[in-house]
């Protein structure tokens, strides 16, 4: 029974990421084809990848709208859940709600609607316009990762530090802030990779300046290019885990910091 | 108390239709030791946390030292509190700890770390200055937080279970330690505890709270000796409560008839008694003797007994009884017929001089209503 678990576990785990190492092992393959047999062993695709015409512009794209949408998303998302954690207030039960709702909503329907939205508006499609969407796509997450952040750090050191003589904004500079640095970073790093990979939002609003994803997108059209962009998947993925282990590595640390301060 | 260094009218706090803390009126004197004593759920921790600045009051005011201080946040407040938690910041050290509230006062840092040094000296961690929380004991960490709220000299510290959390030897060093510091810095301290032994060796004054109200506000001694109601009596320290009748009361002496042992001649109580009033008398263990039995006193059984090293404590069952009576007995090596084993018959005399007359609850008790400690 234990090893039939067992097998099932390894049998998971390889179908989940088979597809991902395929993509890895390919981008490494001497040939347009991605087939077997294996026909040799090259980086030139990692090479043409800087020659590629659209792809750095598109690359520039994406980390200025995920660095934007970290950043503004974290920043508010935090005020929120400190809000949240520590005061009562009419209607708070809804407001939590409502800052966590956009999580269950398919993507694409979120993307349908802030068109119908912004071409009533009148507002032209622009990165300005995927950078809006994001910010509104990764508040959820940045709310989940400060409200968690907030709950474990309790309020008592900050009562101390009022109590102390610290009115509330120096309390949050000189407190909650520095403890709450591990929740901040993770929260960041999480949005940014969010924004970064996602493609739904981006393909709807941002016309003729894609991001990364959707240049990706068009580069599947041409068939003697898709090397070109499993190499591009590959920079992806390995971003992409970094950044979270990274995320997740700092939660951990900002969790035991907030048990050592309880005990 | 001529000297209401801080002074509460009708303060009380509601959460919901929960009222945690009655209207209560309360006066505490400059450099007084004083101890809010009750079960957990009392209302005591959000009394001391009203005080602070911590809770909101739903009605009533706050005065220290003269001045309204009922609408100003705790960062405004002549107090500082010591947490339950302790709450000393992980992310500093002991020095930046004890120099946290100092940096509203605009000391040079030769002066702030001359202060930081002085109150390590007073809580005797000389040399801590660089440690980190993390590296540091219960007991430790509780007296960081003791000198991070004195450095800043308030009117007023508020100790909110500042020992409930360490073991029973260091929590007795603390206690000495607390009666210490306090006599050398003069500053007025109050404490919340639900340890009785703790309030009585450390308060010059105890304020007993049960449900939300003060039932009673006294010197320890007198808390002990003269608790004025059956909740008091019962919550300080073991009591016996024996129903009994007065049969004669005048202005010195009043002579109450209990069952099972006899008249007894006890000092006035508070309210005014007549002759064929019901009565519940309090009598503390240690104020009962166990004599030899004899015919000319009243018998009494030996239900059981518990063995404490310096004395033992006996329950005695009498038929006029309904409930027995504890007996504290100091234990002496040099008798070995000074051991009663259950199943025993013997005599008791009782110090009625140290009994306390209750007013009976049928009688009408006085326990109710908003107490006022002055």
């Amino acid at each position: 029974m234990k090893r039939l678990r067992k097998a099932y576990v390894l049998l998971y785990i390889f179908v989940l990421y088979l597809p991902i190492a395929f993509i890895v092992l390919f981008a490494f393959h001497d040939s347009v084809y991605v087939s077997f047999p294996w026909r040799g062993f090259t980086v030139k695709w990692f090479g043409q990848l800087f020659e590629a015409e659209g792809l750095i512009a598109s690359l520039e794209n994406s980390l200025i709208v995920a660095a934007i949408t970290a950043v503004w998303t974290t920043a508010t998302a935090t005020l929120a859940a400190l809000a949240t954690a520590r005061l009562e207030f009419p209607g708070k039960r809804a407001i939590t709600l409502a800052l966590l709702l956009p999580l269950a909503l398919p993507t694409v329907v979120i993307g349908v609607s802030l068109l119908t939205v912004f071409s009533l508006l009148g507002v032209e499609l622009s990165l300005g316009t995927v950078t809006l969407a994001h910010c509104l796509f990764c508040t959820p997450f940045a709310y989940g990762v400060m409200l968690s952040q907030f709950q474990g750090l309790g309020a008592n050191l900050e009562q101390a530090s009022m109590d102390l003589g610290e009115p509330p904004f120096r309390t949050f500079c000189r407190v909650t802030l520095p403890l709450a640095w591990p929740g901040i970073l993770s929260s960041l790093m999480l949005t940014f990779t969010v924004s970064f990979d996602e493609f739904i939002l981006a393909f709807f609003l941002s016309s003729n300046s894609p991001t990364l994803p959707v240049y990706m997108w068009s580069q599947m059209r041409f068939p003697d290019r898709l090397p070109l962009v499993l190499a591009l998947a590959t920079l992806v993925i390995l971003f992409s885990i970094t950044a979270v282990v990274g995320s997740q590595l700092l939660r951990r640390k900002g969790g035991r910091q907030a048990t050592g301060s309880a005990a | 108390m001529t000297d209401a260094f801080i002074d509460i009218r009708g303060l009380e706090k509601r959460f919901g239709a929960v009222r945690a803390v009655q209207p209560s009126d309360l006066r505490i004197g400059s450099g007084e030791f004083f101890s809010l004593l009750g079960p957990s759920g009392c209302g005591k921790t959000t009394l001391l946390r009203m005080i602070g600045g911590l809770e909101h009051p739903s009605g009533g005011k706050v005065f220290i030292d003269g001045s309204d201080v009922t609408r100003l946040p705790s960062y405004r407040r002549p107090t500082n509190m010591v947490f339950q938690s302790y709450a000393i910041f992980p992310h500093l050290t002991v020095g930046e700890n004890i120099a946290y509230g100092l940096a509203r006062k605009r000391l040079t840092p030769a002066r702030r770390q001359a202060e930081v040094e002085r109150m390590l000296a007073l809580i005797r961690l000389p040399g801590f200055a660089e440690r980190r929380p993390d590296q540091l004991s219960g007991g430790q960490l509780q007296r960081i937080a003791l000198a991070r709220a004195l450095v800043l000299k308030p009117k007023v510290l508020l100790l909110d279970e500042p020992l409930a959390a360490l073991d029973k030897k260091l929590r007795e060093n603390m206690q000495i330690e607390l009666r210490r510091l306090q006599r050398e810095v003069g500053i007025t301290f109050i404490l919340v505890t639900h340890d009785q032994e703790e309030a009585l060796t450390l308060s010059d004054r105890i304020a007993v709270m049960q449900e939300g109200r003060i039932l009673q506000c006294s010197a320890p001694r007198e808390l002990y000796e003269r608790p004025i109601s059956r909740a008091v009596a019962a919550f300080v320290g073991e009591m016996n409560f024996l129903p009994g009748r007065v049969t004669k009361a005048n202005g010195t002496q009043v002579l109450v008839e209990v069952a099972g042992l006899g008249p007894l001649a006890v000092p006035p109580a508070a309210c005014k008694l007549d002759a064929g009033d019901a009565i519940t008398l309090a009598l503390r263990p240690e104020r009962l003797a166990i004599q030899p039995a004899s015919a000319d006193r009243p018998v009494f059984e030996v239900r059981e007994s518990t063995y404490f090293g310096n004395r033992t404590l006996y329950q005695l069952a009498s038929e006029h009884l309904a409930e027995p009576l504890s007996v504290f007995h100091a234990n002496d090596l040099e008798r070995a017929d000074d051991v009663f084993e259950p199943g025993a018959r013997v005599g008791l005399t009782a110090d009625a001089a140290a009994a306390v007359i209750l007013p009976d609850v049928a009688a009408g008790a006085r326990d109710g209503g908003p107490a006022s400690a002055t």
